[in-house]
């Protein structure tokens, strides 16, 4: 958590402690950098307007780094609708408007970090399981990389499918896409995005629209730790 | 061998299209209705595919309604047990429901996500590679 106003810290850091992350606190951007280097976090929370190193500049710095996947939310007092253009711009993840509420700030780690009750039990595999789709394709590496670079060009489109199948209210049609989803992500072994693809085709199919709009940033994130996999293990 | 793949997703599409292309020609439907439609092209034709991969769950028209459209077609052409071999692939948990739904109608099922030795062994089991 990087901010310099000493109130907005403690607050959040409560926050912080009441829904059950570890964190800690530094007074710019400078430091927030410095403190990426020293220790493994899940997420940073970047106030924008800081003295020394505000904000922007720690996340273009940070996306320019090792820590280039880091999930970056903007806590921000700037209501003006041009600033969350300005966040996103910057490279920031997502955005919350002080002062923070708890509820949506819970939301927003959820959204961006595993739970802490989860935290440390899931392994890599859940999110990728290379032996088993390897194995399923009979060894053949060439035919596992098409295939899977197949998925990863296709997945956004589906996810925009998706999204429009919401704009049209078709708690239906949305379930039926999110079936595909389902069916492509156990193609390629993405156990993680697998589970939250079959949460949203059970809800379209229950006609719970909200709770799969509600799914939607959550399978949009698992994508990302998908492609973060990828990268590491030189599939993608 | 001649194939047709139905299917609506992308991913699986490639999956299919990429393994069986070595083993003869395929061709693509994204739905019940398009594969109906390529059926029928080909029939018309006299080039009838020998092997369809059915999806079950699809836009349109699902694979249940197109394999007895299909069967039926054939069965209007006089064609008995002698017709393509269906394949039903199926991410569907309960595969035994499916099963005893496609008895007679289908000569393989597949669970999804495909298992490349699977659908080779089912080839061979059929005649259709050698």
């Amino acid at each position: 958590m990087a901010d310099d106003n000493p109130t907005n810290l403690m607050v959040i850091m409560a926050q912080l402690a009441k829904l059950g992350y570890g964190a800690d606190s530094v007074v710019n951007g400078g430091e927030a950098l410095a403190a990426l280097d020293r220790e493994a976090y899940s997420l940073v929370l970047m106030d924008c307007q800081m003295p020394v190193m505000d904000g922007y500049e720690a996340t273009r710095r940070i996306r320019a780094s090792r820590h280039r996947e880091m999930p970056v939310i903007a806590v921000t007092a700037h209501a003006m609708a041009g600033d969350r253009e300005k966040c996103l711009n910057a490279g920031m993840s997502d955005y919350l408007a002080k002062p923070v509420e708890l509820h949506r700030l819970a939301e927003i780690l959820s959204r961006w970090t595993v739970t802490p009750a989860s935290q440390g039990l899931r392994s890599s595999i859940e999110i990728f399981d290379e032996r088993a789709l390897l194995e399923r394709l009979m060894n053949d590496r060439q035919l596992a990389t098409k295939v899977m670079q197949g998925f990863l060009s296709d997945f956004p489109r589906q996810l925009d499918q998706l999204g429009r199948k919401i704009a049209e209210s078709d708690a239906l049609g949305a379930g039926l896409q999110a079936h595909a989803m389902k069916g492509a992500a156990a193609t390629v072994a993405a156990g993680g995005l697998r589970a939250v693809a079959l949460e949203i085709e059970q809800a379209g199919r229950a006609g719970a629209l909200p709770r799969v709009i509600e799914l939607i940033p959550v399978a949009a994130r698992e994508f990302h730790h998908l492609q973060t996999a990828l990268r590491h293990s030189g599939w993608a | 061998m001649k194939a047709l793949i139905v299917e609506d997703d992308f991913t699986n599409r490639l999956l299919l299209q990429s393994f069986l292309s070595h083993y003869g020609e395929c061709h693509i439907a994204a739905n019940g209705k398009e594969a109906v439609e390529a059926y029928q092209a080909a029939a018309q034709q006299n080039q009838r595919y020998d092997l369809i991969c059915m999806d079950i769950l699809m836009p349109e028209m699902d694979g249940r309604d197109a394999i007895r459209v299909i069967r039926h077609m054939e069965a209007n052409a006089s064609i008995y047990g002698g017709g393509a071999k269906i394949f039903m692939t199926s991410a569907l948990d309960d595969v035994k429901e499916i099963v005893r739904a496609f008895r007679g109608l289908c000569d393989a099922y597949l669970v999804k996500p495909i298992d490349t030795r699977k659908l080779l062994d089912e080839l061979k089991g059929h005649n259709l590679v050698q």
